[in-house]
């Protein structure tokens, strides 16, 4: 399963598309979705982090999320609405990350403002922290964007397929 | 299950906050993320523009997107609010603003009265022949709200 950084390596200019748009306002944000216990998708927005190497999430304990993830770790992550309708998406799945040393890394990649200590960043002890991997990938633009005859424009990377 | 107006009828001013957070009447598209559940049993994310009509919840994916094969399927989905990036910079602004999602079950809605009807509640979009049109029945309500901190509103159809 390849993390952040192998898919940054396999394709670092969809990866640097996928940065910023995670990253377009500063702190990561997107929308991640979750398959619940009866089977039904849950959508849910998230702060996701973006270190060197791996993509992560925070996730509360009292969040639904946690136990969907715990029972079924396969996502899906949607970045903020960008200007002109831009989007990047991924898919993989979570896995739980307890090390204290991982966490720490994760704290200073995710920036998270109730997070922060003095001049770092602390994991909360009742945040549960995720690794995502990347199995999917796809970049969206529009040609004549909110013009007649747009189009998409995809950009896509699969895993399986690469 | 209940259809939107169901919904509506018995938790009104809840129903107006989410009317409120999913459309705007001075946007001509009103964008929300939809979550649908693949063949393969993973969730996937749309930007998507509900829209209402005569008190009911609609949903149309467009040409050859995989969402409408999700919804023909499987049907479940989870629909989430999009968020302006105000609130990002200014607290106050975050305050204002509801955070909505609704969840339940799409079913097909192409019949041409409805489709009509449903594409003129849409500005600028006129459909082709591959857009399909769905209606959103609820079976779970979400509006993260502000009052002296977040407060939460919850319904679910019996």
């Amino acid at each position: 399963m390849a993390t952040w950084g192998d898919f940054k390596e396999t394709r670092p200019e969809l990866a640097a598309h996928g940065e910023r748009l995670i990253k377009q306002h500063g702190i990561g944000l997107g929308f991640i979705a979750t398959i619940r216990k009866d089977g039904g998708p849950r959508l849910h927005p998230c702060c996701p982090a973006l270190s060197d190497s791996a993509l992560y999430v925070f996730v509360v304990e009292t969040s639904p999320k946690l136990q969907d993830l715990l029972r079924d770790p396969r996502y899906a992550l949607h970045a903020f609405p960008a200007e002109q309708d831009e989007e990047f998406y991924v898919a993989g799945r979570a896995r739980r990350m307890d090390d204290d040393a991982t966490r720490y890394t994760a704290a200073q990649a995710a920036q998270i403002g109730s997070h922060r200590v003095g001049d770092h960043f602390e994991a909360p002890a009742d945040e549960v922290l995720f690794e995502l991997s990347i199995e999917r990938a796809l970049h969206t633009t529009w040609e004549n964007w909110a013009k007649p005859g747009t189009r998409p424009i995809y950009t896509k990377w699969n895993e399986e397929k690469d | 299950m209940a259809s939107w107006r169901e919904f509506a009828e018995q938790q009104p001013e809840l129903a107006e906050i989410g009317r409120k957070a999913l459309w705007h009447e001075d946007q001509a598209l009103n964008f929300a993320f939809l979550a649908t559940v693949r063949e393969d049993g993973t969730p996937r994310i749309h930007p998507v523009c509900p829209t209402f009509w005569e008190g009911d919840l609609y949903l149309v994916a467009e040409g050859k997107t995989p969402k409408k094969q999700d919804l023909y399927r499987n049907g479940r989905y989870a629909l989430h609010t999009t968020m302006s990036f105000k609130h990002l910079a200014d607290k106050e602004e975050e305050k204002k603003q509801a955070q909505f999602t609704v969840s339940g079950g799409a079913v097909e809605a192409n019949d041409p009265e409805t489709r009509k009807s449903v594409e003129n509640t849409y500005r600028e979009w006129k459909f082709g022949p591959d857009e399909v049109v769905f209606r959103l029945s609820i079976e779970r309500v979400l509006h993260t709200g502000w009052k002296d901190g977040y407060v939460w509103d919850k319904w679910s159809a019996g």
